[in-house]
């Protein structure tokens, strides 16, 4: 399951998201076009993370709720209006996680338990893939957000920089700190 | 230890039909409009401090979304003051009956023993329960949790300066769980503070107060851990990368990389990273694509390297050996010898260095006062402590403070301490957008490199002590909720000052995370 989708946006496609922001900002009835575009994405970006699809449907509802009365406090600078939301998405489900409304869960397919095998330098075998789910298991919730964002959704750099609001190089580093330590946790568990 | 998460297996992707079932901005808009910000949350709106009373308690009321319990007392009185922005805490799961022992990753260590957990009637419960826990070990983030760090002491009030906080709670089916006094949590906690003059306190959210609970519980059990940063600056670094003939038939390339990373590949002259097509077959296209990044790790196997290709949503990862032609085969193997050679001089010292301190450390913990520790606590502190030093902690944190959990909710090593020492001065805070004055419930400063929070109220700041001689940061919430901080070069022109305005920098736009709110403070 790749949940990635183009990032890069043109500077007419910004210009034109940046005038729907705006004329959101005056009157939330005009937010449709925003919500539509981006519907799709945050349900699926909030499903990979949650155990039922209606946990998913009442997060990602309460996420443009979030992202529409904190709309007159965003500016573009640069990053696109989806990682906006997709932060909201995070703190979110942080946010629920904590008041244990909704469980978390991590959704992973059986290509991308190889993409990771090879990423810690292993081979596909059911032993190793038994190991892996281990190590996912013991990984903090930032730590699997980030193994999430890399290595299930395959999000550039750039990308998961501007939804942690850190830059391009910090992501970098953040991506091999959680490598070295699901190394650590994977090799404990020989 | 497991941290509480489902993990499911190839569970069928959302379909069209899932998305256009759940996409309905009519219903959207109807929802927003239910539970969108009361006028008196929105940004600019003010009112007089005569119905401030009233609005309150209507608030209280308004603010709680349908289905949702009223917030508890710990809720109104601890409360992240950002909007959506809190400390970020763990869940595991435990049995009950069973108990457990867990980790965090500050390194940690929680003891649960059997039936520590009371239920409603008061009676150990069995099965899974859920326990929460999250530390505090800077100011940062306890103003990010809303914790208060005021202490009134016989009618004195003390600001506090914390050498590490935690709050754990239990829950088992969404409701919370007491604490078994009979059979209590304890939990060694990891502190980056090795002074050893705290006391203990919990915070007492029904009296709005900390409670003294006595001195000596958070117990310093090492003091010297120094040795263990020491030992890690001899790390041995990683093992070198042994060069391979290089062969012709198989598909390789050559890539720039940091020669601080891998300085055995800077050495080897004419180096090609030789694809194993056996376990990442080539695909030759990939020669054609001008990719924007490449990374390398080094492989468990010690052998082999992964290069991972990037552009945009396109990856490609292929395992290689590190080869060179023919020509420069004698000198590589030479040069890795050497490095090897080095390599393991190093590890031999770095596992006698290790062994060394972990011998200290023993030492150290026989001479704590073993009668003010039960044999379980001791044992706690020692298997945390020795735990940390096999895992080699990326913290510089020295000392393991002994926690004896016999309520849940906040607990903290504290020491009281008063306003810093200087002269007060009359202190007006400016918004530096409008320049008007702004007026705010709570103002913080905090003398970097001291875990100390000093609050001021409106009032307080006509009397404002600051020691100019440290690095001072202050900071507060706007009316219209934005952050506002003085740095310390803006503080530092309070100096010799009777009365003073401040202009506050406001950070304009949305605070989404705590990373993000400290670096907003500088801190």
């Amino acid at each position: 399951m790749n949940l990635a989708s183009s990032y890069h946006q043109t500077r007419q496609q910004i210009e034109a998201e940046a005038a729907e922001i705006e004329a959101a900002r005056g009157n939330p009835a005009r937010f449709a076009p925003l919500y539509n575009r981006y519907y799709a994405r945050i349900l699926g970006f909030v499903y990979q993370r949650t155990e039922s699809k209606d946990d998913a449907y009442d997060v990602t509802q309460q996420v443009f709720i979030t992202a529409l009365e904190n709309l007159g406090k965003y500016k573009s600078q640069g990053v696109p209006f989806s990682a906006w939301l997709f932060r909201i998405a995070l703190n979110e489900l942080s946010r629920q996680y904590r008041r244990a409304k909704v469980r978390q869960a991590v959704n992973i397919d059986d290509t991308q338990v190889a993409d990771v095998l090879h990423e810690l330098g292993d081979e596909n075998t059911a032993q190793t893939d038994a190991r892996l789910m281990k190590t996912i298991a013991r990984l903090d919730p930032d730590e699997v957000s980030l193994l999430e964002m890399r290595f299930f959704e395959q999000r550039p750099f750039k990308e998961i920089g501007d939804i942690l609001e850190i830059n391009e190089a910090a992501a970098k580093a953040r991506i091999y700190r959680l490598l070295e330590r699901m190394k650590t946790i994977y090799s404990a568990l020989v | 230890m497991e941290t509480n998460k489902n993990i499911n297996r190839n569970r069928e992707p959302l379909t069209p039909e899932d998305i256009e079932q759940g996409r309905n901005f009519d219903q959207f808009m109807q929802a927003y409009n239910a539970q969108k910000l009361p006028f008196w949350k929105k940004p600019g709106f003010y009112i007089g401090s005569a119905v401030i009373g009233t609005v309150i308690a209507v608030g209280t009321y308004m603010a709680v979304a349908p289905g949702e319990k009223p917030a508890s007392p710990e809720t109104a009185f601890v409360k992240p003051p950002l909007p959506g922005i809190d400390v970020r805490d763990t869940a595991y799961t435990v049995n009950a009956a069973a108990g457990d022992t867990l980790t965090y990753h500050t390194g940690s260590l929680l003891i649960i023993p059997q039936n520590a957990f009371l239920g409603e009637n008061g009676q150990p419960v069995n099965g899974a329960v859920e326990i929460r826990y999250r530390e505090f070990h800077d100011p940062a983030s306890i103003f990010i949790a809303g914790i208060p760090m005021t202490y009134d002491s016989a009618g004195v009030q003390y600001h506090f300066e914390s050498a590490g906080m935690l709050e754990i709670t239990a829950w088992q089916n969404g409701k919370p769980l007491k604490a078994n006094p009979a059979q209590p949590i304890e939990v060694a906690l990891a502190s980056q503070t090795a002074v050893d003059k705290f006391n203990i306190y919990y915070l007492d959210t029904t009296a709005r107060n900390w409670s003294f609970i006595k001195r000596d519980t958070a117990y310093l059990i090492a003091g010297q851990l120094t040795d263990t940063a020491a030992a890690k600056a001899k790390t041995a670094g990683p093992q070198p990368i042994r060069p391979q003939l290089a062969d012709t038939k198989r598909p390789s390339f050559s890539i720039d990389f940091d020669p601080l990373e891998f300085p055995e590949l800077n050495a080897y002259k004419g180096l090609r990273f030789e694809v194993d097509e056996a376990r990442t077959p080539y695909n030759r296209a990939d020669r054609k694509i001008q990719w924007d990044d490449a990374r390398i790790a080094r492989n468990s196997d010690g052998r082999t390297l992964t290069v991972t290709f990037t552009k945009d949503t396109l990856q490609r990862s292929y395992i290689t050996y590190v080869v060179v032609d023919n020509r420069n085969y004698a000198a590589a193997m030479k040069e890795y010898e050497a490095r090897f050679a080095a390599y393991e001089t190093a590890l031999g010292r770095k596992i006698s260095t290790q062994q060394a301190t972990q011998q200290k450390l023993d030492e150290n913990v026989d001479r704590a006062d073993k009668k003010r520790l039960s044999a379980n606590a001791l044992a706690l502190c020692l298997a945390a402590i020795r735990s940390r030093s096999n895992v080699g902690s990326k913290q510089e944190n020295q000392t393991m403070r002994l926690f004896v959990i016999q309520d849940f909710g906040i607990w903290n090593s504290d020491c009281p301490a008063n306003l810093p020492p200087a002269e007060p001065l009359a202190l007006k805070l400016i918004d530096g957008r409008n320049k008007q004055e702004i007026t705010s419930s709570k103002v913080f400063l905090v003398e970097k490199g001291r875990n100390a929070i000093f609050t001021y109220s409106p009032a307080m700041l006509g009397a404002f002590q600051c020691n100019l001689e440290m690095e001072n940061i202050l900071w507060c919430i706007t009316p219209d909720g934005q952050l506002a901080t003085a740095d310390a070069d803006a503080l530092a022109t309070l100096k010799d000052k009777k009365k003073a305005e401040l202009t506050l920098s406001v950070h304009q736009g949305v605070l989404a995370s705590p990373e993000q709110t400290k670096s907003v403070l500088g801190l």
